[in-house]
C-alpha cells in the first residue's frame, strides 16, 4: 500500500507530474511565442523566457483589489493548479502513471473543466467590468468546443469498450485515433484561448481579460496553470499515437514529435487568423464540431 | 534555500520586464514609437519585454506627454496599482519638465512631482531603440533593487 | 495575397530583427544631442530668443556669463543652431544619453568676460572665424579685426575719431 502512494506521489510530482509538466508546458509555451514570432518576421523570446516570466511575477507583492474576499483571491489559482496537476498525473505518458483505474477518463474531462471553471469564477470575483466580460465569454466557449472535445473521448471509450486511459496508451493507430486527434485540436485552439478563439482574454478589447485584476503569485499560478494544461492537452492528443511502439525511446520520441507538430499546427492556426465574434465562434464549432463529432462517432463505431 | 530563491528572482526581474504604457496628454509622438519597439524591426519581445494591457501585470511604467491636472490622478492610480517592484521610465522632454506645454495653466509640468522616476530618455520623441535600452537598462536597476520605488521600500 | 503566403515566406526569411547593440545608423542631418562649444560663444542671446519651450537660458555674473541648456526641456526643432551666428552650436549625430537623474540632462557652460583694450569694460569679442564668414574673406575682415576686441562704445568712438581724422585730413594711414 505504501508502495503505491509512494508511486502516486511519484507520478504526482515528478512523471508525468508537476516538475515535468511544467517544464514541458513551458517548453511548449515558449515553442509557441517562438514560432509565432518568426510567422511574424520577428526575432521572438529567448527559451528560458516562461520559466523567468513565472519567477518574476510569483517574486512581485500581491494587490488584493478592495472588496474581494482575500481567501476566494488566492484560492481560486491554487485549486485551478490542483486540478491541472491531478489530470497530469492520470496521463497515460510513454512509462506510464502509477495511478490508473476504470473510469480515470471520466475524472480526467472532469479536472480539466476545471480551469474553466476557476476562470468563470475568477472574472466574476475580481469585480472588474473587463474581467466579467470575459467570464461570460469563457462560459459561452466552453459550451462550444466541449462538444468536439468530449465526444471524441467518448467515441474512443467506446471503440476500445473502456473508460481506462492506459488502454488508450495502448491501442493501435486507427483512422478514428487519427480523426479524434483532430476533433481534439479543433477544441484545442480554444481551449488554449489562441487567436481565431483568443476571445475571452482578448487584449485589445477587454485589456487582459479574465486576469486583469489578478497579479502577483496568483497569477504567477495562473501561467503555470495555463503551461499545465498546455501539457497535459497536447500530452492527450500525442498519447493516441504511442500505442503501437514498444520500445519506450522510440514512444517518447514519437510523443514529442506528435506534441511538437500539434503545437507548429496551433501556432499556424493562431498566427494566420484574426479573432473572430464570440457568435461566429460559437456557430463554428456548433457547425463544424457537430461534423466533427459525428465523423469520430462514425469512424469509431462502423471503421 | 532562500538565497537562491531570491537571487533566481532578481535574475528573472531582468529577464522578463513587463511593460506598460501610459498618455498623459502626450501629442502621441512617443507613443508611436514605442509601437516599433515591439515591430518585427526592434522586436521587445528578444529581451523578454512584453506590452501589457493592465497596469497590474506590468514592471515598467513608460510614461509620456506632460501630466496635465486631468491626467494626474490616473497616472498615480496606474503607479500604485503596479505591483512593487516597479521602475518608471519617463519618455521624451514632456514628462522631464514639461517641454514647449510648460508654464500652461493646465499643466503641472514635470512627471517628478508626481511619481519617482527612475530613468529619462531625452529626444523629442526618442528613437525606438532608446526606449528599448532604456527598457533594458530599468530591467537591469530592478534586478539590483536600484529603483527608487525599491529604495524607498527599504528606507521605511 | 494569402496570409498564409505572407507568414510562410517570413517563416523561410532570417527575421528582420536587429539586436539592441546593433544600432540603426544615425540619419544625416539628424537632430541629436545639442553641442555648445564654449570657447566661441558671445552670450549673444539669440538661442534664448528663438527657443520655444526655454531650454536655453543665459545668466551674467561679474567676470563670467553661464551657458545654461536643459536636454529635459528641448524639442530638438533646431532654430538655435540655425539662428547661432558664430557656429557655436550643433547638433552631435547621436542620440543624448538615457539618465537617471534629472540633473544629469543639465548643462552649464561658464563664458569668461574680457576686458575692453581701450576702457576695460567687459565685452567677448567675436571669434575669427565668424569674422571671415561675415565679411566673406580675410581682407576684407581685417579692417573689423582691428576693433572686434574692443567694448561697442569705443568701438563707435574709434570709428568716429578715424572719420573725423578722415575728413580734417590728420588721417595717419
Amino acid at each position: 500500500m505504501t508502495s503505491w502512494w509512494l508511486k502516486a506521489i511519484f507520478s504526482l510530482l515528478l512523471w508525468p507530474g508537476l516538475i515535468t509538466g511544467a517544464l514541458f508546458g513551458w517548453f511548449l509555451l515558449w515553442m509557441s511565442r517562438k514560432i509565432i514570432a518568426r510567422l511574424q518576421g520577428r526575432q521572438g523570446p529567448p527559451f528560458y523566457q516562461p520559466f523567468f516570466d513565472f519567477w518574476k511575477l510569483a517574486g512581485k507583492k500581491t494587490i488584493i483589489p478592495r472588496g474581494v474576499n482575500p481567501f476566494i483571491f488566492y484560492a481560486l489559482p491554487v485549486i485551478s493548479l490542483l486540478s491541472v496537476v491531478l489530470a497530469l498525473a492520470l496521463l497515460p505518458v510513454p512509462g506510464g502513471s502509477a495511478i490508473s483505474f476504470e473510469g480515470d477518463l471520466v475524472l480526467l474531462i472532469y479536472l480539466l473543466e476545471m480551469p474553466a471553471l476557476i476562470d468563470i469564477l475568477a472574472g466574476y470575483v475580481t469585480r472588474s467590468v473587463y474581467a466579467q466580460v470575459g467570464a461570460v465569454r469563457e462560459a459561452l466557449l466552453t459550451i462550444a468546443y466541449n462538444l468536439p472535445f468530449l465526444s471524441a473521448l467518448i467515441a474512443l471509450a467506446l471503440r476500445l469498450k473502456t473508460f481506462q486511459l492506459s488502454s488508450f496508451a495502448s491501442a493501435p493507430i486507427s483512422v478514428a485515433t487519427v480523426l479524434a486527434a483532430l476533433a481534439l485540436f479543433l477544441a484545442l485552439l480554444a481551449q488554449m484561448k489562441v487567436n481565431p478563439f483568443s476571445i475571452p482574454n482578448a487584449e485589445q478589447e477587454i485589456v487582459a481579460g479574465i486576469h486583469v485584476e489578478y497579479n502577483g503569485l496568483p497569477l504567477a499560478l495562473f501561467e503555470l496553470t495555463h503551461a499545465l494544461e498546455l501539457s497535459t492537452l497536447v500530452g492527450l492528443i500525442a498519447c493516441l499515437f504511442i500505442g503501437p511502439f514498444t520500445s519506450i525511446w522510440l514512444k517518447i520520441f514519437i510523443f514529442l514529435l506528435v506534441a511538437a507538430l500539434v503545437i507548429i499546427l496551433l501556432n499556424i492556426a493562431a498566427a494566420g487568423t484574426a479573432r473572430l465574434k464570440i457568435q461566429r465562434a460559437f456557430r463554428f464549432y456548433w457547425t463544424w464540431g457537430v461534423v466533427a463529432a459525428v465523423v469520430v462517432f462514425i469512424a469509431a463505431l462502423v471503421l | 534555500m532562500n538565497g537562491i530563491f531570491s537571487k533566481l528572482i532578481n535574475i528573472s526581474r531582468r529577464r522578463s520586464p513587463w511593460v506598460y504604457r501610459i498618455n498623459a496628454g502626450s501629442c502621441n509622438g512617443c507613443d508611436i514609437e514605442v509601437a516599433p519597439c515591439f515591430s518585427p524591426r526592434y522586436d521587445g519581445e528578444q529581451i523578454g519585454g512584453v506590452l501589457q494591457g493592465s497596469p497590474k501585470h506590468a514592471d515598467i511604467l513608460l510614461i509620456s506627454g506632460p501630466i496635465t491636472l486631468r491626467t494626474r490622478a490616473m497616472v498615480e492610480d496606474v503607479y500604485n496599482q503596479i505591483p512593487s517592484p516597479k521602475a518608471v521610465i519617463a519618455l521624451g522632454s514632456c514628462p522631464a519638465s514639461g517641454n514647449v506645454f510648460r508654464g500652461s495653466p493646465t499643466v503641472i509640468g514635470s512627471a517628478e512631482a508626481v511619481i519617482p522616476v527612475d530613468l529619462y530618455v531625452p529626444g523629442c520623441p526618442p528613437r525606438p531603440q532608446a526606449i528599448l535600452e532604456a527598457i533594458q537598462t530599468a530591467a537591469r536597476m530592478l534586478e539590483k533593487g536600484e529603483t527608487r520605488s525599491q529604495k524607498e521600500v527599504k528606507n521605511d | 495575397m494569402n496570409i498564409f503566403q505572407i507568414i510562410f515566406s517570413n517563416f523561410g526569411k532570417r527575421s528582420r530583427t536587429r539586436r539592441p547593440e546593433d544600432r540603426v545608423p544615425y540619419p544625416t542631418d539628424f537632430r541629436g544631442e545639442l553641442d555648445h562649444q564654449a570657447e566661441k560663444c558671445v552670450l549673444c542671446g539669440t538661442c534664448v530668443y528663438v527657443c520655444s519651450p526655454g531650454a536655453i537660458t543665459l545668466e551674467t555674473e561679474e567676470k563670467n556669463g553661464f551657458w545654461h541648456y536643459d536636454a529635459g526641456r528641448c524639442t530638438f526643432c533646431g532654430r538655435c543652431v540655425e539662428y547661432c551666428p558664430t557656429d557655436t552650436l550643433s547638433f552631435l549625430s547621436r542620440s543624448a544619453p538615457n539618465v537617471s537623474q534629472r540633473t544629469d540632462q543639465l548643462t552649464t557652460h561658464a563664458i569668461e568676460y574680457q576686458h575692453c583694450k581701450r576702457c576695460g569694460a567687459m565685452i567677448i569679442p567675436l571669434p575669427y572665424e565668424t569674422l571671415v564668414r561675415i565679411y566673406h574673406s580675410e581682407e576684407a575682415a581685417q579692417h573689423a579685426i582691428q576693433v572686434h576686441e574692443l567694448c561697442e562704445r569705443c568701438r563707435s568712438r574709434v570709428q568716429s575719431e578715424s572719420m573725423k581724422s578722415g575728413i580734417s585730413g590728420t588721417r595717419k594711414n
